[in-house]
């Protein structure tokens, strides 16, 4: 009976829904976005068809990584300061489980691994990996790396799938950018 | 700061730049964290729902002194279906079919010149069981706070609630989790009830997950057993059985709410995993009124990983209360308080009274390491073909469990009282295995187990069996989907 009425008691005092709601839908316009994702930099777009000759290249690229979904098109970006590459963007999908995810993955102008955020994510599970604790492992690496689970990625109890999904993305969008700009 | 920003600019311009195939969807910046139960994988059937499971088979040998035959063990299967209305809105449930051949029922009636014939048969397999693992709704505030309602895993320690095959590399369940067990109800332990599950970041890199939740409760429950036996030059003997023991919760609304469960786990990095938790109830029924005593079981866990290797362990403590006023009130019960025993009944028949397995303490632990490698030039060869990251895994764990002043029964039969003296009873079991994961939801493993008696003059498990020690192999397979 105290149990049922601590219960009572929580949900009575439990947070609004509105205010989670604000933490899942963020806004920025265009201008702030490219500041953001290279400071004092300029950010030129380019989408890059994904030609049958385009994919053979890629997948002999891969190697062993097995990507499962293979986008028409890929947006990238350079970033310019003082006429110098800074770096580089794409943006990429990929399945977790059964549903696509869209990553966006930047690079350094060597190709190593700057930052990695997850932009639409539509699983109902798994999505720890939206954590910046676990994208912040991608920090660095490079398209010669393994980008395994129990290597060099540690996993997510729970989430393996997932998991999984991200270190494909990575290996694409790293491969991507590589036959683009290198 | 800098990598909200980020994050935030990639999220306006998935707006307007990403591939075909995210446009064609409507974008919802959404992100759902793990749900603590609910079983990674499935396949979505509809937009909002996802069917999933999971099965495993074991081959069984042993070096007992009378060992059951060696064979083939089939484990269970288990079928989810996760339904998610809306991002906030969640509905769970797991159905479990172990060591389940068949049931049939056949009823008939038959009338004949000198009267009538009501007959009912009951076919099953040997040990087979139907039952409801989860069932639950979820309505989410954030991802810190939800509330749940319905049939939970009890979140005492973490076997109970990551208790799925194909998460593990050894094809048996720990020794204090299903086989003694010390988890006062055996894995996978649920109750009715409601209560919260949630998680928040802590600092730059930790995560704090919680869940606590008041359940109806474990509860000393009857079974009623039925047996023909035959006995040399005398009658056949017709025999009933009613055996008290520990079960979960009744889930029909008899015995009010009588318990409360929690967990409290910490992660300061995705390596590390450190957690405490608890089960705190009265586990007398009412039949044994006024008698009152309690369950109070807490647990500590955790999981730490280095590249390939990971440490997994739990520990856990349970005390029943006074065990001798539960032996009183059932002996008071039984014979109306009189101390005299039922009398014998007709000749050939047979009725007892049992309480069994009663301890006052448990406690015991496991601990597991794990290191997974593949040799890479095994990518093109029959095991790696195919396969973008197959997997072996050594696994090594011991485990020990003490049941302290263990009763085994109390039994009450053809004018007599019957009990044991209480002993300790504690068993060790150290198993070492590999396995073998073309995918990570498949795992072909075969371990061999080393069990010792450390104390008692049987085993905890199997239980009752004098073996001073055994060794047993085992050879399973596992999947998920």
């Amino acid at each position: 009976m105290r149990a049922s009425l601590a219960i009572l008691v929580v949900l009575l005092v439990a947070p609004a829904p509105g205010r989670a709601q604000q933490e899942t839908t963020v806004y920025l316009t265009i201008d702030q976005a490219s500041k953001t994702l290279f400071p004092g930099a300029q950010v030129e777009r380019k989408d890059v068809t994904s030609s049958h000759e385009f994919q053979e290249k890629l997948k002999a690229k891969l190697g062993r990584v097995q990507p499962t979904v293979w986008e028409s098109s890929y947006t990238t970006f350079t970033a310019r300061q003082d006429n110098a590459v800074v770096g580089y963007a794409v943006v990429v999908d990929e399945i977790g489980k059964v549903n696509p995810f869209t990553l966006m993955v930047s690079t350094t102008p060597d190709f190593r691994v700057r930052d990695v955020a997850v932009m639409v994510y539509r699983e109902t599970r798994g999505g720890e990996i939206t954590q910046k604790r676990f994208l912040a492992q991608y920090q660095g690496k490079r398209s010669s790396d393994v980008l395994l689970l129990n290597r060099d990625i540690v996993g997510i109890t729970g989430a393996t799938l997932s998991v999984n999904g991200a270190n494909r993305a990575v290996h694409k969008a790293l491969s991507v950018l590589e036959l683009v700009y290198q | 700061m800098r990598r909200f920003g980020f994050s935030a600019a990639l999220l306006m311009l998935g707006g307007s730049v990403v591939p075909a195939l995210a446009q064609s969807s409507q974008p919802t910046a959404t992100s759902a964290p793990q749900t603590p139960g609910v079983r990674s994988g499935g396949v979505s059937v509809a937009d909002t729902v996802t069917v999933g499971g999971y099965g495993s088979v074991r081959y069984e040998t042993s070096s007992l002194d009378e060992p059951k035959a060696a064979g083939f063990d089939f484990r269970r299967f288990v079928l989810t279906a996760d339904a998610t209305p809306n991002d906030r809105l969640q509905a769970y449930i797991e159905i479990e079919f172990e060591r389940l051949g068949e049931i049939e029922v056949e009823r008939g009636v038959e009338r004949s010149p000198s009267g009538i014939a009501f007959k009912e048969e009951l076919e099953g397999g040997h040990g087979g069981e139907i039952a409801i693992e989860q069932m639950w709704g979820q309505f989410k505030f954030g991802d810190a706070f939800s509330v749940r309602f319905g049939q939970v895993l009890v979140p005492l320690g973490r076997f109970n609630i990551a208790h799925d095959d194909d998460r593990w590399d050894i094809p048996r369940r720990t020794l204090i989790d299903r086989n003694v067990p010390i988890l006062p109800v055996k894995a996978a332990w649920t109750e009715l009830g409601a209560g919260f599950v949630g998680s928040a970041g802590v600092g730059k890199s930790g995560q704090l997950t919680y869940q606590a939740y008041v359940v109806n409760g474990a509860v000393l429950d009857f079974a009623v057993e039925k047996a023909v036996e035959s006995q040399v030059d005398e009658p056949g003997v017709s025999q009933l059985a009613s055996e008290i023991s520990l079960g979960r919760g009744p889930v029909n609304g008899e015995g009010g709410t009588r318990a409360g469960a929690w967990r409290l786990m910490y992660s300061p990095t995705l390596t590390t995993e450190i957690a405490v938790s608890g089960y705190h109830g009265k586990y007398t029924p009412e039949f044994l009124d006024p008698l009152t005593e309690h369950i109070n079981a807490f647990g500590v866990d955790g999981l730490w990983k280095h590249g390939a290797l990971s440490i997994e362990g739990e520990y856990i403590h349970a005390d029943f209360g006074d065990t001798d006023r539960v032996v009183q009130a059932f002996v008071d019960t039984v014979t109306g308080s009189t101390g005299h025993a039922p009398l014998a009944g007709a000749a050939g028949t047979v009725a007892e009274f049992a309480i069994k397995n009663l301890s006052p303490s448990r406690h015991g632990y496991w601990v597991e390491g794990r290191y997974h490698f593949w040799p890479v030039k095994w990518q093109k060869n029959s095991l790696g073909n195919g396969f973008e990251d197959p997997q072996f895994t050594w696994v090594l764990r011991y485990e020990r469990a003490t049941v302290k002043h263990a009763i085994e029964e109390v039994a009450i039969e053809d004018g007599g009282i019957e009990s044991a003296d209480p002993e300790t009873l504690r068993q060790e079991r150290t198993t070492i295995g590999l396995s073998y994961r073309p995918l990570q939801s498949v795992v072909f493993s075969v371990a061999l187990e080393h069990n010792r008696r450390l104390d008692g003059d049987v085993l905890l498990f199997p239980f009752g069996k004098i073996s001073q020690a055994y060794t047993g192999l085992l050879v399973g397979m596992s999947f998920g989907f």
